[in-house]
C-alpha cells in the first residue's frame, strides 16, 4: 500500500472515453451478435471519436441513482474531496448510454408490441454532478477538453482554498495533484507546452511547503517526487511530436524527482520505529479508502484527530511501512536512469555525467560492482580537471572497492586519490598507509562512513582474498593515475654505432609520504635491449622516491650492429612496487610515461617558471617538463677517411672522360674492404640512358656500360696510407650531371670491452660536369660550277642520283663520320727584335696637317743604332727627317716627328719608313717593318 | 544575492568556486558543472549566426528546483557561473548583468596583475573581496 498510495490512480492516468453499454447481445453463440460486436470494437482507428464499448447481460444492475435528491448544499459539510471510486464509477461502471439489441423481424406480427416493450427498457443514466472536478471529468468524458480544462483550472484554484490543517494535508496534496495532472495533461494535449509547465512550476511552488506533520515529512518529500509524472507526461508529449530543447526537457523532472526520493529514503533511515502496531491502523474493513488522500483510521474526519492515540499509531506503522520500501533500488535509480536517457537525447554530457547519483545510489542499495561505473564518469572529470567532483567521486568508488575487497580497483582508486585530489594531507596518509597495508598483503583499515554490518563482512572478505596465495601480481596501467610521474627519455636524437647508447627514465612520486619500488624496467621496440634496461635497486637510499623530488635512473648499452639505420623507441616503463614475499604492483606507462590530463598543467607550470625563473634550486634535474625524447636512431660510425675527386671540366660529348679518386685513411687500424659506388646520381632523371660509367679507360664504352657502378671492391687500406684509382664517363648528350662517389669499409672496434664491426659510409662526393659538344658541323650542297679556276675545296663529295630513284622526293645523302683526336700545332720560329716602334694617330683628313710621332723604344741592354729613311707616298705631302742615323740608349725611346699632309680622303698607304740596324745584320727589316703602321684612314 | 559564484576557464575546469558556507558545496560544483552543458550550446549556437556579435550574458541558464543559474562568457571564453536561490524573487535581470559586469571587472584586474599566472586558479584577495560583497550574507 504504501508504494501504491503514491501512484497516480491508473483511472486517472488513462484518456477519458465515454462508455457505452450494449445489452441483449449473445457475442458467445449467435454469430450474428458477434459480427455485430465486432463491427463496433474491431478495428477501432485513433481518429474515431473515442468510446469504450462493453457488452453486458440484459439482466445487468446499473449503479442506482441516488434516491433523495440534494436539493441544497449549504449544510452538507462532506466527509472528503473525491471518493476513490468515483472515477472508476464513471469510467467503467455508469455507461453514458445503453444501447438495447432485440431481435426482431420486420415481419414480426408483434411489432408494435415488442418496440412499447423496448423503450421501457432503455434507461437514460442522469448524470449527477456536484463539484467542478466532476464537471470537467465529465466533459472530458464528452471529450469536451476545452471545457474540461477550464472547470479543473476552477477545481485546481478552489482546492487551495480550502482549510489547509495538518491532518488533511495529505488529502488536499493528493487532490492538488490529481488536478494538476489533469491540468497539464491537457495542456500537452492542446500542444501549450509552456502552459503546463507553468502550471506545473506554479502547482510545486504552492505546495512546496506545504509539508504537514513532522514525523511524516518523508509522505511530502514522496509526494514531491511526482515530478516523475510531469516528466513522463512530457515524454509522452514529444513522442507525439513535441520539441523539447536543452534547458527544457523531462530529463530535468525525472532527476527533480530523484533527487526528492533521495530525500526521502534519507528521512526514512532517520525513522526509528520499532514493532508494527496491533492492530492494524491501516486495515480498513473495505480493503480500501473511501476517499482520495485520507487517513485509514480516521476516514472522513479530517479536520480533528478524534483518538490521539490512535493517530500516534498510525503515524508509526505508515513509518515503518516506509522504512521497509527499497528506495534506491526501484525508485531511484529508475528515475536516474530514466533521467539519463533524457540527457543523452538533449546533449547535456555534464548533466548526464551528475547522475553519477546513480552510482551512489548503487553504492547505497549495496550493489557496488554496480557502483564501480563511476569509472565511465570519472574520465570525464578528470580530463575536465574539476578535482573536487572527481575526489568525491573516487571516495565513494574507494569504499566500494573496499566493501567489494576487489584489490585492484582499491589499489587504482587509491593512487588517483593520493595524487591530484583535493583530500586533505591526513586523509591522504591514511590511504596511503592502507594502500601500502595491501601491498604487503595486509587487510587494509576500513573506509570511514561505511555501513558497519557492511565493514564486518568486507573484512573477512578481504582476509579471504589475503591468505589466496597465487596471483599476486597485478598491471597498473598508469596512463592516467597520478600520484607517479614517470619520463623517460633518451640522451640524444641519435647514436653512433660504436656509442654506448644512452637512456634516462625520471621517476617523481606526488604522495605525501616516501615510496619505496623494488623494480625499474625499460622496455624497448627491440626487445633485446630491454634486459640492459632494468633496475633492481639494493639500497633504501635509491629504491626510495621522496615525496615531489624527481630521483633519476641512467641506463646504457651498446646497439647491435645489425640495427644501424633503425630507430629504438621506448615503448614502456615499468616500476613493480610490493615484493615478490607480499603483492606485487606493476605501474606501466606506455611510452615514455607522462600522462594525458598533466600536459595541460605542465604547460602551465613550465610557462610560470619560465616567467619567474623559479626553481633554480629545484630544477638542477633537467627541466622535468621538457623531457621528451622517445625514439633515437642507430646510426653507423662517424669514418676517419678523405676522399679526394679531381677532374678538368668541361667533358666533351662521347669523351672517355677522366675523374681520378684519391682515398686517404685517418683510421687506427686497417679499414677492410673498402668499396666504391660511383657514377651518375640516381635521382638524374632521364640521364641513365645517354650515361656510361666504367673503370677501364683503355677503350671507348659502349652503351651496355652501367651510369652507376656499385659496389666495387677496392681492397683494404692500411691506416695513413692512400688509394688512388679513376673512373671514366661517357656522356652521349650534352648539359650539366651530377656524378655520386661513395666509399664505404669495414673496422673492428671496441666499445665498451665489446669488440664489434662496423660498417662506416663515407658521405657521398659529388661533382657537377658539364658536357659540351668539342665542333660544329655544317654541310651545304653546292654544285661544281662554283668554283671558280684556281680555287680549291676541301672535304668535298660529289654525289650522283643512282638510276631509279624517283624524282621529287628527299633521299638520304649518307653519314659524315669524324674522328678526332688531339693533334700539336705547328712549331713557330723564333726572332729577337731589338726595337719596338709605334706611332699615335688613326686617323687624318684631307688637306689637314697630320702630326705622326715614331717613337723608337730600344728593350735590350745594348746601344742600337739605327738609320731611317722615308719613301715618299702620292697620298700624302710630308715634312721631316728624310733619311737619319741615331742611336737609342739601353732602356730608353727616341721620337721622330713627320707632319704629313694628306691629299686624298680613303684609306691611304702612308709614308713608309724602312729601318736599318747596320751593328745588328740579325734583325731583319721586314720584321721591323710588322711594327710600323702601313695605312690610315683619311677622312 | 547569489549564493554560488564560479569562474569557469576556457578548458572548462574551475579558477574559482565560491559558495555560501551553510550548504553543501559539493552540490554547487555540480551545478556549475552542468551548467556548462548549457553555456556551450549557447555559445555555439550563437557563433553560428552572426559573427562576433556576441553578448557576453547569457541570461538564466536553467532554472532547477531551488536555484536559478545564470551564466556570461567573456571574449576569452571564461565564463562566469552565478547561482541564485529561486525564492529570491526580489533580483532582477538588470541586478544580475551588474554583478556579472563587476564580476568581469574584477576578473580583468586580476589578470593585469603581472604576478598572475593566466589559468592558476585565482586567489586574489580584492576578487574575493568583490564575491563576499555579492554572496547571500549568512550568519
Amino acid at each position: 500500500m504504501a508504494g501504491s498510495q503514491w501512484e497516480l490512480p491508473p483511472e486517472l492516468c488513462c484518456r477519458p472515453m465515454a462508455f457505452v453499454a450494449l445489452t441483449g447481445l449473445d457475442v458467445i453463440y449467435n454469430a450474428v451478435h458477434r459480427a455485430i460486436w465486432d463491427a463496433f470494437c474491431a478495428n477501432r482507428r485513433a481518429d474515431r471519436v473515442p468510446i469504450s464499448f462493453k457488452v453486458l447481460p440484459g439482466d445487468h444492475e446499473y449503479p442506482k441513482c441516488r434516491t433523495k435528491q440534494r436539493t441544497s448544499y449549504e449544510w452538507y459539510i462532506p466527509k472528503g474531496i473525491l471518493k476513490t471510486g468515483w472515477m472508476n464509477k464513471h469510467l467503467n461502471l455508469v455507461p453514458a448510454l445503453v444501447v438495447l439489441f432485440y431481435e426482431l423481424d420486420w415481419d414480426d406480427p408483434q411489432w408494435k408490441e415488442k418496440q412499447s416493450e423496448c423503450a421501457t427498457r432503455v434507461e437514460i443514466v442522469l448524470l449527477f454532478v456536484r463539484h467542478q472536478f466532476k464537471m470537467a471529468f465529465l466533459s472530458e468524458l464528452k471529450q469536451d477538453t476545452q471545457n474540461a480544462l477550464r472547470y479543473y483550472r476552477a477545481a485546481y484554484s478552489l482546492v487551495h482554498e480550502l482549510r489547509a490543517h495538518e491532518t488533511n494535508m495529505l488529502e488536499i496534496k493528493t487532490m492538488a495533484g490529481f488536478i494538476n495532472y489533469k491540468i497539464c495533461r491537457l495542456c500537452f494535449q492542446h500542444n501549450t507546452p509552456l502552459d503546463a509547465i507553468a502550471q506545473f512550476r506554479k502547482h510545486i511552488d504552492l505546495c512546496k511547503k506545504k509539508i504537514g506533520s513532522a514525523e511524516l515529512a518523508f509522505e511530502h518529500s514522496a509526494w514531491m517526487s511526482k515530478f516523475q509524472s510531469f516528466g513522463e507526461l512530457f515524454d509522452e508529449a514529444i513522442k507525439l511530436g513535441l520539441t523539447a530543447i536543452q534547458t527544457q526537457n523531462p530529463g530535468f523532472y525525472y532527476q527533480q524527482a530523484a533527487c526528492y526520493s533521495q530525500d526521502r529514503k534519507q528521512m526514512a533511515q532517520q525513522l526509528a520505529g520499532t514493532t508494527y502496531p496491533s492492530p492494524d491502523p491501516l486495515d480498513t474493513q473495505s480493503g480500501g479508502l473511501d476517499f482520495y488522500g485520507q487517513r485509514p483510521w480516521r476516514q472522513g474526519h479530517q479536520i480533528d484527530p478524534t483518538d490521539p492515540e490512535k493517530e500516534k499509531m498510525g503515524i508509526l506503522a505508515l513509518q515503518i511501512k516506509e522504512r521497509d520500501v527499497p528506495h534506491s533500488q526501484e525508485l531511484i535509480i529508475a528515475l536516474l536512469s530514466n533521467a539519463v536517457a533524457q540527457f543523452k537525447k538533449y546533449k547535456c554530457p555534464r548533466m548526464k555525467s551528475h547522475l553519477v547519483q546513480m552510482g551512489e545510489e548503487y553504492y547505497h542499495a549495496k550493489d557496488y560492482t554496480k557502483a564501480l561505473l563511476l569509472d565511465y564518469v570519472m574520465c570525464d572529470y578528470r580530463t575536465e580537471r574539476w578535482w573536487p567532483l572527481l575526489t568525491a567521486i573516487l571516495t565513494t568508488a574507494l569504499r566500494c572497492a573496499y566493501l567489494m575487497a576487489s584489490v585492484k580497483d582499491y589499489i587504482i582508486y587509491c593512487m588517483e586519490l593520493l595524487g591530484r585530489s583535493t583530500l586533505k594531507e591526513e586523509q591522504k596518509s591514511r590511504i596511503e598507509k592502507n594502500l601500502f597495508k595491501v601491498l604487503m598483503n595486509k587487510v587494509p583499515e576500513a573506509e570511514a562512513e561505511c555501513d558497519p554490518s557492511s565493514v564486518s563482512a568486507a573484512r573477512s572478505l578481504w582476509s579471504d582474498r589475503m591468505a589466496l596465495s597465487g596471483s599476486n601480481e597485478l598491471t597498473v596501467e598508469m596512463q592516467d593515475y597520478i600520484p607517479f610521474q614517470c619520463k623517460a627519455r633518451f640522451q640524444s636524437p641519435s647514436f653512433h654505432v660504436d656509442q654506448p647508447i644512452q637512456l634516462q627514465v625520471f621517476l617523481r612520486a606526488d604522495c605525501p609520504h616516501p615510496v619505496s619500488f623494488t623494480k625499474l624496467s625499460v622496455s624497448l621496440s627491440n626487445q633485446e635491449y630491454n634486459q640492459w634496461c632494468v633496475v633492481e635497486p639494493s639500497g633504501p637510499e635509491t629504491r626510495t622516491l621522496s615525496p615531489w623530488k624527481p630521483e633519476s635512473y641512467s641506463f646504457s648499452f651498446v646497439a647491435r650492429t645489425e640495427d644501424v639505420g633503425r630507430k629504438v623507441e621506448i615503448t614502456g616503463v615499468e616500476v613493480m612496487l610490493g615484493s615478490d614475499g607480499g603483492r606485487c604492483v606493476f605501474l606501466s606507462w606506455r611510452g615514455a610515461g607522462g600522462d594525458a590530463a598533466s600536459t595541460q598543467e605542465a604547460l602551465q607550470a613550465s610557462r610560470s617558471s619560465r616567467r619567474w625563473g623559479r626553481g633554480a634550486e629545484a630544477r638542477q634535474e633537467p627541466d622535468w617538463d621538457g623531457v621528451t625524447l622517445q625514439h633515437s636512431t642507430i646510426i653507423s660510425r662517424v669514418p676517419k677517411i678523405s676522399v679526394q675527386l679531381s677532374h678538368q671540366p668541361p667533358a666533351l660529348s662521347n669523351e672517355m672522360y677522366r675523374i681520378g679518386l684519391t682515398v686517404q685513411s685517418q683510421e687506427d687500424a686497417v679499414a677492410r674492404d673498402v668499396r666504391l659506388t660511383a657514377g651518375l646520381k640516381p635521382q638524374e632523371a632521364g640521364l641513365g640512358q645517354n650515361t656510361h660509367v666504367t673503370l677501364d679507360g683503355s677503350a671507348v664504352c659502349d652503351d651496355s656500360a652501367p651510369a652507376l657502378l656499385t659496389e666495387v671492391p677496392l681492397g683494404d687500406l692500411k691506416p695513413g696510407e692512400q688509394l688512388q684509382t679513376c673512373v671514366f664517363v661517357r656522356c652521349v648528350s650534352t648539359g650539366p650531371r651530377v656524378f655520386l662517389f661513395h666509399v664505404a669499409y669495414s673496422i673492428d672496434t671496441a666499445v665498451e670491452g665489446r669488440r664489434i664491426v662496423c660498417r662506416c659510409h663515407k658521405q657521398d662526393e659529388t661533382v657537377a660536369v658539364e658536357t659540351v659538344v668539342p665542333f660544329d658541323v655544317s654541310v651545304k650542297f653546292v654544285s661544281t660550277k662554283v668554283l671558280q679556276t684556281g680555287e680549291g675545296a676541301s672535304e668535298c663529295f660529289c654525289l650522283r642520283v643512282p638510276p631509279g630513284a624517283s624524282s621529287n622526293s628527299t633521299m638520304a645523302t649518307g653519314q659524315y663520320i669524324l674522328s678526332w683526336r688531339t693533334v700539336p700545332l705547328p712549331h713557330v720560329v723564333l726572332e729577337s727584335v731589338p726595337l719596338y716602334i709605334y706611332a699615335l694617330p688613326s686617323f687624318g683628313r684631307v688637306r689637314e696637317s697630320l702630326p705622326v710621332r715614331y717613337h723608337i723604344e730600344n728593350r735590350t741592354a745594348q746601344l742600337q743604332e739605327v738609320e731611317i729613311a722615308v719613301d715618299p707616298s702620292d697620298a700624302f705631302m710630308f715634312s721631316g727627317l728624310k733619311q737619319v742615323r741615331l742611336r737609342v740608349l739601353p732602356g730608353t725611346e727616341q721620337a721622330l716627328l713627320y707632319n704629313f699632309y694628306p691629299l686624298m680622303a680613303g684609306y691611304q698607304t702612308l709614308p713608309q719608313l724602312s729601318l736599318s740596324l747596320p751593328h745588328c745584320p740579325t734583325a731583319s727589316g721586314t720584321a721591323l717593318r710588322r711594327f710600323l703602321p702601313q695605312r690610315i684612314f683619311v677622312k | 544575492m547569489a549564493v554560488c559564484i564560479a569562474v569557469i576557464a576556457k578548458e572548462n575546469y574551475p579558477l574559482y568556486i565560491r559558495s555560501v558556507p551553510s550548504q553543501n558545496e559539493l552540490k554547487f560544483h555540480y551545478t556549475v558543472h552542468t551548467s556548462l552543458d548549457v553555456v556551450e550550446e549557447k555559445v555555439s549556437a550563437v557563433g553560428k549566426s552572426i559573427g562576433d556579435q556576441r553578448e557576453l550574458y547569457l541570461g538564466l541558464l536553467y532554472p532547477t528546483e531551488d536555484y536559478k543559474v545564470y551564466g556570461y562568457v567573456t571574449n576569452s571564453k571564461v565564463k562566469f557561473v552565478i547561482v541564485v536561490d529561486s525564492s529570491n524573487t526580489s533580483l532582477r535581470d538588470n541586478e544580475i548583468r551588474s554583478m556579472f559586469r563587476k564580476l568581469h571587472n574584477s576578473f580583468t584586474d586580476v589578470m593585469c596583475n603581472p604576478f598572475y599566472n593566466p589559468g592558476d586558479p585565482i586567489q586574489s584577495k580584492a576578487f574575493n573581496g568583490i564575491v563576499s560583497g555579492m554572496m547571500v550574507q549568512t550568519g
